[in-house]
């Protein structure tokens, strides 16, 4: 059972999954939260062998990100109290709150799981639309390409541990949505 | 006035005595060459833990030699399941559920356990080799073999030798910190009068092999590059050139190593937006400059200063 979950896993990463096999695995998935461990390793393994453009993140990007969330102000909206009441603060909050819904709304249509991301180092699809992010990250990726070439031909780490340690990875994962 | 009976006994196990206190007496050095042997020449196999960068990873290992063929053999316990064969040099790595395949026709390590130098005297100056405790490893007593650098350019170590067969059981590196970076132990062992030599690639999709290193090895004189300053012990292992994906450029390879510790040296076409520098991928370090047209990075399981001073140490012919 499980091999043939692992080979629906391995094809939907090759995007080779047909869409009606894709309800079916998304909700095993679902039910075995495990799973995604092994579809982050095949992620990582099928990452150091093809050789897809990839997004390189900045080694300290991803604590840059917790950083900022940690230390984020939090505005508490005051208690309902006529002398505290003050007209031109609803603005601001309307703001904030718009502007939270709208990273919600970008981070739950493009899947990206931060826990996920930690523990496999693996980015899911973030699609870039800015054609002067697509230019500059034209370099990073053949970067990237490179030192996973460097590393692949001077490594044991593939054999011994399924992966090449070089980290942090962003992959641009694409399937074929119908 | 010895009794001639207790004289006669002193001849029949002087011999025997001397013999027997030779092998307990076996310095540091002795150890490890016995062991370089017992590595390449026994038939052996147990389950090995790795554990590296955080990660630890179970396997079954096996050596055989038949016929004076070495073969070493991985089989992964857990995903993702692979099987990774080192025959002849050349190092075969199959991943079971993805059906990636991987060709390396000239690895960097010799072992996936421990790689040694050919004459472990030769780096008296860059290492010393002293005894350590005795301790029990997968239910065996085995010595314990510290390697220590006498610079700042490589690793400590520190290996577990089985007392009886003289194999490694454990090994450890250690960065300049002292914190443990890599470490390898048997969890059971078995000597074996006779492993069967698997064949490579009965099963394997050709058409889904990456090859790396398929060109032959290089004379060094091609590369057009001196080394200068190059650490103490660290000699030139291969020159090869090989590709990288979806380019039509090729990297110059160059290994070099000091027999424990090895540092790979490519270059290749300069390009633009290179990270110049300092990088680490978990315990390998690299370092990148640019040398008119060409980029020089040096890397490997190495402190940093060492890939630094390599890859400063080159200079165009």
């Amino acid at each position: 059972m499980n091999k043939k979950i692992n080979q629906k896993i391995s094809q939907f990463i090759d995007d080779e999954l047909h869409h009606t096999e894709l309800d079916n695995l998304l909700s095993v998935m679902k039910q075995q939260p495990q799973l995604k461990n092994t579809m982050h390793r095949y992620q990582t393994v099928s990452h150091v062998l093809s050789s897809e453009d990839v997004l390189i993140a900045n080694g300290s990007f991803l604590d840059k990100i917790k950083y900022e969330i940690k230390h984020e102000q939090h505005h508490f909206v005051p208690k309902k109290n006529s002398k505290n009441r003050q007209l031109g603060f609803w603005p601001e909050i309307s703001i904030a709150m718009a502007a939270s819904v709208v990273i919600i709304a970008i981070t739950v249509s493009q899947q990206v799981d931060v826990t996920d991301v930690q523990s496999s180092q693996v980015l899911a699809k973030t699609p870039v639309e800015n054609i002067q992010m697509q230019a500059k990250n034209t370099t990073q990726i053949s970067q990237h390409d490179r030192f996973k070439a460097y590393l692949l031909a001077h490594s044991d780490d593939l054999y011994t541990h399924g992966s090449l340690d070089y980290q942090p990875l962003a992959r641009v994962v694409h399937f074929s949505q119908k | 006035m010895i009794n001639p009976m207790l004289r006669l006994l002193l001849v029949f196990f002087l011999p025997v005595l001397c013999v027997l206190a030779d092998e307990q007496e076996l310095n540091a050095e002795q150890w490890l060459e016995k062991m370089s042997q017992s590595m390449k020449t026994l038939n052996y196999q147990g389950t090995v833990a790795f554990f590296k960068n955080g990660r630890l990873d179970t396997m079954k290992y096996s050596h055989s030699k038949n016929q004076g063929l070495e073969q070493e053999r991985l089989l992964s316990l857990n995903s993702p399941m692979r099987e990774v064969i080192r025959d002849a040099g050349t190092v075969s790595c199959v991943f079971d559920e993805s059906k990636k395949n991987i060709v390396n026709h000239q690895p960097v390590s010799q072992s996936f356990i421990i790689d040694l130098p050919i004459d472990f005297s030769a780096l008296n100056t860059v290492y010393q080799y002293t005894l350590g405790a005795e301790e029990s490893v997968a239910m065996r007593f085995s010595r314990i073999v510290n390697i220590k650098p006498t610079d700042q350019y490589r690793y400590t170590r520190k290996i577990w030798i089985d007392n009886e067969h003289f194999l490694p059981l454990k090994v450890e590196v250690y960065n300049l910190a002292g914190e443990i970076l890599e470490q390898l132990v048997y969890t059971e062992l078995q000597l074996v009068d006779k492993l069967d030599t698997v064949k490579v690639g009965q099963h394997l999709d050709k058409s889904s092999i990456k090859q790396i290193h398929s060109i032959e090895t290089l004379p060094v004189e091609e590369m057009g590059f001196v080394l200068k300053d190059l650490p103490a012990g660290f000699e030139v292992v291969f020159f090869t050139r090989m590709e990288i994906d979806n380019s039509d450029q090729t990297v110059d390879h160059l290994l070099l190593s000091d027999g424990f510790s090895s540092v790979s040296v490519y270059r290749e076409a300069l390009s633009e937006g290179v990270q110049m520098g300092v990088q680490d991928f978990g315990s390998v370090n690299s370092f990148t400059r640019a040398i008119n047209n060409d980029q020089i990075t040096a890397m490997g399981d190495v402190p940093v200063k060492t890939v630094q001073v390599i890859a400063q140490g080159f200079t165009q012919q």
